[in-house]
């Protein structure tokens, strides 16, 4: 496919955009051809906006002192073609009114690939996990539609909307190298892609990501469970150890 | 039935909702942590339960001392630290001013999951500790403010200011055992696990397990066990005279020699009856452990020497007649139970 898609600028710690600094994060856009018009524009956690320019194909985030998700959006129109690439950023600041779910609620226009939900504040998406998306076009859900989610490490699938527009995606866990600890492992892309043709236009929508390593590497549930299970018998221990307080000495 | 009618039945299926409405309730409220109702909550429901209707005070509390304390210390700028700091105890304390230490006997998922295990172990027979000796008592009851004061506040301000590792940035919620319990009961096992990526964090999660592990077992027998030693329990204490729902008490000289009340709290809360006997006007007897769980009213069989009061206002009174009816329920409820496994107590007909 030939839609624009958002991708960090290379630099392995800025591209998640969870860090809790608010230094300045760079994104580019791909698949950009060279004379076609595209408009940036940043949508605020409070929904406000702001057009932002594209130097070559890169913009540069600075923080908008504002808490929670921000989009940014870059839209294209090329003859009868409608090109729309979302991204979702965290950026720390002082708290809004407004919440992810009416971010995500924005009718952009065309077709768009919506996360629902957006990993919680402070998550993120993991690999191994299983995330809805859904595929609306004007606002309404998009049946038994065809979506192409890719990856950074060359994972591919093709997966259809259900009735109501929803996709579930395990997001794989593909990473060249995991580094067994939270946070070292470089993250990976994950890139969703639709296209859809109403009266004669053709419109096509992205939707990237960073996503983590899951836990799995480094935590072990049997483990836990083991533990959990010596306390439990220890605590049985104790409690036959537990000398009785009686007050009223004869009941 | 009229042994149904009591306030610990009533109180029951207030926990029972409250714990069906905060572990499950992001149905209602929404999923993001901007739609949860207050993100300051004075209960233990957890914030990394991904179905929570709200989250306790104490995750927001050791994230802005581990991430807020270090930057402050560094630019000299102290409202770096002290404008989220107090955005939390703000909106923890327009809560709790609503129901004081009732969010512990009333609200908690936790202190509500360990009455239940109690309820659990009693049915199955098992052995049952009303009280711990008063030396016993003596030596848990700081150990809440430990917990508060090192867990929440002092390893999370240390690691800001870089003389632990990053691991420390939130020691009690690692340790927490309704992260474990709440996230168990939607049905994830994400949070049972020991972390082998660090010594620090293995440490942690070992001791997270084995207090989870130990609170089950314990509860069946002790009333309350992680609740005495539980951070929010100290916090409670510390803001106690500002709540609006008190427990008052009129003692008169037959106290010394009842003590019914005590023996009901199950916080073994002693001065409960040698404290305010022959005064004259009821006393706030709200104390430091107490979870306003109301039974010593209950239990008590003289006419409005405890009471529980809402902005002075009586609302639940002891009195003879209640107590004579709520003893009979209890027996009758005592003696329902599936299996005897303490040999040692006499075994009851189902
Ligand atoms: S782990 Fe415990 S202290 Fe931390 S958010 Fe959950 S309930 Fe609160
Ligand atoms: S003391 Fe018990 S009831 Fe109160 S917050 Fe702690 S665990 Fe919950
Ligand atoms: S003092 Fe009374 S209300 Fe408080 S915990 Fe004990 S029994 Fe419950």
């Amino acid at each position: 496919m030939a839609d624009i898609y958002w991708q960090p600028v290379n630099n392995p710690k800025g591209s998640g955009g969870h860090g809790h600094g608010r230094m300045a994060k760079a994104f580019q856009l791909m698949g950009l051809k060279g004379s076609t018009d595209t408009s940036v524009f940043y949508i605020h956690s409070d929904l406000e906006s702001s057009d932002l320019s594209l130097h070559g194909d890169a913009v540069h985030l600075k923080s908008t002192g504002k808490n929670n998700y921000h989009a940014l959006v870059a839209r294209q129109q090329q003859d009868d073609i409608h090109r729309l690439a979302i991204r979702y950023i965290y950026n720390n600041g002082r708290p809004v009114n407004t919440s992810p779910s009416e971010l995500l609620a924005l009718n952009l226009g065309g077709l768009q690939i919506i996360p629902s939900p957006l990993p919680r504040e402070h998550w993120k998406y993991k690999s191994k996990s299983l995330y809805r998306f859904q595929v609306t076009f004007e606002g309404k859900p998009l049946a038994e539609h065809g979506l192409l989610a890719t990856t950074r490490f060359g994972s591919n699938e093709i997966l259809h909307t259900d009735q109501s527009g929803f996709i579930e995606l395990v997001i794989p866990e593909d990473f060249p190298e995991i580094i067994p600890l939270k946070r070292a492992t470089p993250p990976g892309e994950i890139q969703l892609f639709s296209s859809y043709s109403s009266e004669g236009q053709v419109y096509e929508a992205s939707l990237t990501a960073a996503y983590h390593p899951s836990d799995s590497s480094w935590k072990s549930v049997s483990l836990g469970a083991l533990v959990v299970l010596i306390g439990l018998i220890f605590g049985f221990y104790i409690n036959r150890k537990l000398p009785e307080h009686n007050r009223r000495k004869a009941k | 039935m009229m042994w149904l009618k009591n306030l610990t039945v009533v109180r029951r299926f207030v926990q029972l909702f409250m714990f069906v409405f905060l572990v499950y309730g992001s149905v209602v409220v929404g999923f993001y942590a901007a739609d949860k109702i207050s993100g300051a909550l004075p209960s233990l429901s957890c914030a990394y339960d991904s179905m929570n209707a709200d989250y306790c005070a104490l995750i927001p509390l050791q994230h802005q001392m581990h991430h807020r304390l270090g930057p402050a210390v560094d630019s000299g700028d102290m409202m770096k630290l002290f404008m989220p700091l107090v955005t939390t105890l703000v909106t923890f304390l327009m809560m709790f001013v609503l129901l004081n230490k009732a969010f512990c006997g009333w609200i908690c998922p936790l202190g509500f999951f360990q009455e239940v295990m109690q309820l659990i172990g009693q049915k199955l027979g098992l052995r049952k500790v009303d009280s711990l000796s008063h030396g016993a008592v003596d030596k848990v009851r700081p150990v809440k403010w430990l917990m508060l004061g090192g867990l929440v506040f002092g390893l999370p301000a240390l690691t800001s200011l870089g003389f632990l590792s990053d691991e420390w940035g939130d020691p009690f919620c690692q340790i927490c055992p309704s992260r474990i319990m709440t996230t168990l009961f939607t049905g994830s096992d994400e949070q049972l696990f020991v972390d082998t990526s660090t010594p620090s964090y293995m440490v942690l999660s070992i001791l997270g397990d084995f207090l989870f592990g130990l609170t089950i077992a314990m509860a069946m027998t002790l009333r309350q066990p992680f609740c005495r030693i539980c951070p929010l329990l100290a916090m409670h204490a510390l803001f106690r005279k500002i709540g609006l729902a008190r427990l008052v008490k009129k003692g008169t000289s037959r106290c010394d020699k009842c003590g019914i009340c005590a023996e009901a709290c199950p916080m073994d809360i002693r001065e409960l009856q040698t404290d305010h006997n022959a005064v004259e006007k009821a006393k706030d007897i709200t104390l430091p452990d107490c979870t306003l769980c109301g039974r010593c009213v209950e239990f008590c069989p003289d006419k409005d020497v405890l009471q529980i009061r809402y902005l002075n206002v009586p609302v639940f009174s002891a009195s003879p007649q209640y107590f004579k009816r709520r003893k009979k329920a209890q027996k009758e409820w005592d003696k329902v139970k599936l299996i005897g496994f303490n040999t040692d107590k006499t075994k009851v007909k189902p």
